[in-house]
């Protein structure tokens, strides 16, 4: 390892103008269906690289390889997620069921809406959305359901058995003048398994089985390259910032609303159990999208393909609230996977509302909006995959003492200076955390002999914690092009042997 | 070892510390655009109106963005900005009043920009009053509409007029239901004493009509919905090996079967083909 040595031409450090991010990767605007609210629950791309995509009044059209639009079902109830199945098929998931659509007459319009699986309660409570379907390496599908919230009660009417758990009974909990919303916990379960994870083997047929516990409004859901199962959450009651779980089966994630729904439950009202009783149980979520200097509320994960060079295989999130996406890079950490998370795309020019992400066949990523009258947009935008990437971060790497940050290419060491702090959030039933137990880490960083791997020595790394690794604004390649992202967030789970 | 222009940096950087009051513009874009615009209603009211309610009242604003209330009816809540802290939260209280000044207040929509006639027959599954939150809302050719509920697989209101207006639901995120844009016919109130069924899904014939498949205690049900003149024939295909007893209503009057007084009993083979008709005022 060679301090510094090597930095031959250090060009005059200047910040990267403000637009760097959408000069190295140009934006673009899809045309949308004519005469559509074209806010996007759900896109796939096909086999045939056509782009089906789930609009927000359950219209689904497909975008033929010229550019137009073909309707191939409609009417659907609040599609939030698209998959293909086979030749003439899509499956979706929609608020009430996860329903196969098939075009069985050759028209190219589906005949035939079947519904796959219907098993999970609905209160009629506006915020029991449901997610996915995501299909794992098992042939299975994973769905994810969104708990209510107490910004409303239930209807008179709901699907699904009612669960008496909870401090305020049926009557309390309907909507309308006797709704008791302080009774009610931020967000709710009160009917089968909002705030779980499900999965439907042999491709949606079923039977369906519950697969983990503990979210609480998770938009995002996915495989990663190596088949685990992404599931991220929104901040709020039980998310201190939002999370990134990898998940496996019979976990506990962390919003304890859904315990109800463990097999078995026998401990009462989860809301009331002490917090060591839950933080016990919870199992650790392997990034952390950072409130505000990251993601407010975290969307679809997607996995960059080979186009991305050294981003293969990574994953990238969409971003509601923000103009921005966030990417992560893990690794795996004595059995855990953990990793770092990095602003992606950080540019005005992306607007916000990013919600449903996909790559085509040739690598250009397309994001698809929505608002659903929070903070968002519409329509649909693409980033095509860059002839060449921006000097970026391309991972962290934990070591038993201290960080690697690998570059995607020689940085010029003299500008990097690199700024090291740790801090977390608290887990409790308040909406939000602020970040707390915040300091200041110094290191002393030596950078390697090619340029691309900068050493931070620490004297502790602390599980639990986010150790934020932020270099100057004016920080650049060799070259002298700007980092972009210059900044990266690694939720340490577990310590390097 | 650190090479000491490395040190010197350090001080330069300029990382604004989280008390120290940032940007105003920088902040509001960050953390308030996307709820508020200057001179329109969207998410939030414009960046006029609070200037109105706040340009003499810094201490008040304050106290909103630290712990919003609820208080325009039909608008989301607002998150609470208790994060940026308060002299982040003066520096864009600043801005939004600057950034308003002189502008003029444009309408915000009202109107459902995507507002069509439904093309009959059309499924649109939406909530919808008084039924279960599995609703199917379906214009038929003609003047009628029903609504089936895929969570007791009932057909449960009929109505005549033009389909629904689902702009409360569709602006929003949920919290309202699709409203009937005719007059009620024929509406089912819940039953609880009914035994659970299981939907199937539903398939469109070549006119867009769609029959629904379901199950209850062991029947597999498929029925097709159609006006017959001004009134409303339900065509039945059920699968069963036992007896199926179905309970039905005075206006209806079904084409096979022993009916004593709202029982209606078909034998298996009866069960196989057979229409109810609803009588429609
Ligand atoms: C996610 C959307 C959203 C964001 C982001 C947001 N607001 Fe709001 N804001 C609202 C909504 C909705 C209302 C109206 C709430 C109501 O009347 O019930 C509102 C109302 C207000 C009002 C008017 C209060 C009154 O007395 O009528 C102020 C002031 C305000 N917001 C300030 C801010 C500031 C400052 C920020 C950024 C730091 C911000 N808002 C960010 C959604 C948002």
């Amino acid at each position: 390892m060679i301090l510094f040595a090597l930095t031959l031409f250090a060009a005059a450090p200047k910040a990267a103008p403000a637009d760097a991010w959408a000069e190295a990767m140009p934006i673009t605007k899809v045309e949308t269906p004519a005469k559509v609210d074209d806010q996007v629950g759900g896109m796939t791309f096909l086999d045939d690289g056509r782009l089906a995509v789930a609009f927000h009044r359950g219209e689904v059209f497909i975008r033929e390889k010229d550019g137009t639009w073909n309707q191939f079902a409609e009417g659907l109830h609040e599609p939030l997620g698209i998959i293909q199945d086979g030749k003439n098929a899509l499956i979706v998931m929609q608020r009430p069921e996860l329903t196969r659509l098939e075009d069985t007459t050759g028209k190219g319009k589906a005949n035939v809406y079947r519904t796959l699986w219907d098993g999970f309660g609905m209160s009629g409570n506006y915020h029991e959305f449901a997610f996915g379907p995501a299909r794992g390496p098992d042939g299975a599908l994973y769905v994810a359901l969104n708990l209510a919230s107490a910004g409303d009660g239930v209807f008179k009417e709901i699907r699904g058995t009612w669960s008496e758990i909870g401090k305020a009974n049926r009557e309390q909990m309907t909507a309308g003048k006797g709704f008791k919303g302080a009774l009610a916990g931020r967000m709710y379960s009160r009917v089968p398994y909002r705030g779980c994870v499900m999965r439907i083997p042999n491709d949606g047929k079923g039977p369906a089985e519950l697969y983990a516990t503990g979210f609480r409004s998770p938009d995002g859901i996915g495989f990663d390259a190596d088949g685990r199962l992404m599931v991220n959450d929104n901040q709020g009651d039980w998310r201190g910032s939002s999370p990134l779980h990898f998940v496996t089966k019979g976990s506990f994630n962390g919003h304890p609303a859904s315990l109800v729904w463990t097999p078995g439950w026998n401990q009462g009202d989860p809301l009331e159990l002490p917090i060591e009783t839950l933080e016990k149980m919870r199992s650790q979520p392997g990034g952390i999208f950072i409130h505000v200097d990251l993601s407010n509320s975290p969307t679809q994960p997607a996995v960059f393909p080979a186009q991305w060079g050294p981003l293969a295989k990574q994953v990238v999130f969409g971003e509601m609230n923000v103009a921005r996406l966030v990417r992560f890079a893990g690794e795996e950490v004595q059995g855990v996977y953990q990793g770092a998370m990095f602003p992606f795309l950080d540019t005005k020019e992306l607007r916000n509302g990013n919600h449903r992400l996909a790559f085509s066949p040739e690598g250009a990523l397309l994001v698809g909006k929505t608002h659903l009258s929070w903070a968002g947009n519409n329509g649909i935008v693409q980033i095509n995959a860059p002839q060449k990437l921006p000097l970026l971060i391309e991972r962290v790497h934990l070591l038993k003492q201290g960080f690697e940050v690998h570059f995607t290419e020689p940085v010029n060491g003299d500008t990097l200076q690199p700024i090291v702090k740790r801090f977390r959030y608290k887990y409790h039933a308040i909406y939000g955390s602020p970040k707390i137990d915040t300091d200041d880490l110094p290191t002393t960083p030596s950078l390697s002999a090619d340029g691309r791997t900068l050493t931070l020595p620490l004297t502790e790394i602390r599980e639990g914690f986010i150790h934020e690794i932020r270099f100057a604004k004016t920080a650049c390649g060799q070259d002298g092009r700007p980092l972009l992202g210059p900044v990266a967030y690694y939720q340490v789970v577990k310590q390097a042997p | 070892m650190l090479p000491l222009r490395w040190i010197l940096c350090l001080s330069a950087l300029g990382f604004a510390l989280p008390s120290q009051a940032q940007d105003g513009k920088l902040l509001y874009e960050q953390n308030c655009a996307a709820c508020h615009l200057p001179d329109q209603m969207v998410v939030g009211p414009s960046l006029i109106e609070i200037t109105k309610l706040y340009q003499k009242k810094p201490k008040e604003f304050l106290q909103w963005a630290n712990k919003p209330q609820k208080k325009r009816p039909g608008v989301i809540d607002m998150p609470s900005m208790a994060h940026l802290g308060d002299a982040n939260l003066l520096a864009i209280r600043d801005y939004m009043i600057k950034a308003s000044a002189g502008l003029k207040e444009k309408p915000a929509v009202t109107k459902d920009p995507f507002e069509r006639v439904a093309r009959r027959p059309e499924v649109q599954r939406i909530f919808m009053p008084d039924v279960g939150p599995a609703a199917i809302a379906v214009a038929l050719p003609g003047d009628l509409s029903y609504c089936f509920d895929a969570g007791d697989c009932r057909l449960r209101t009929i109505w005549r007029g033009d389909f629904i207006n689902g702009w409360l639901y569709w602006k929003s995120n949920g919290k309202a239901t699709g409203v009937i844009m005719g007059k009620v016919l024929w509406h089912l109130p819940e039953d609880t004493t009914l035994p659970a069924a299981k939907f199937h899904g539903y398939e469109l014939n070549d006119a867009g009509i769609p029959t629904f498949s379901y199950e209850r205690q062991g029947a597999q049900f498929e029925e097709t919905i159609e006006p017959a003149g001004k009134n409303l024939v339900r065509r039945f295909k059920v699968t069963t090996a036992q007896p199926l007893v179905l309970t039905i209503d005075n206006d209806t009057q079904a084409s096979a079967g022993t009916r004593q007084g709202n029982k209606l009993t078909l034998t298996p083979e009866q069960a196989k083909s057979f229409t109810l008709t609803v009588t429609l005022s």
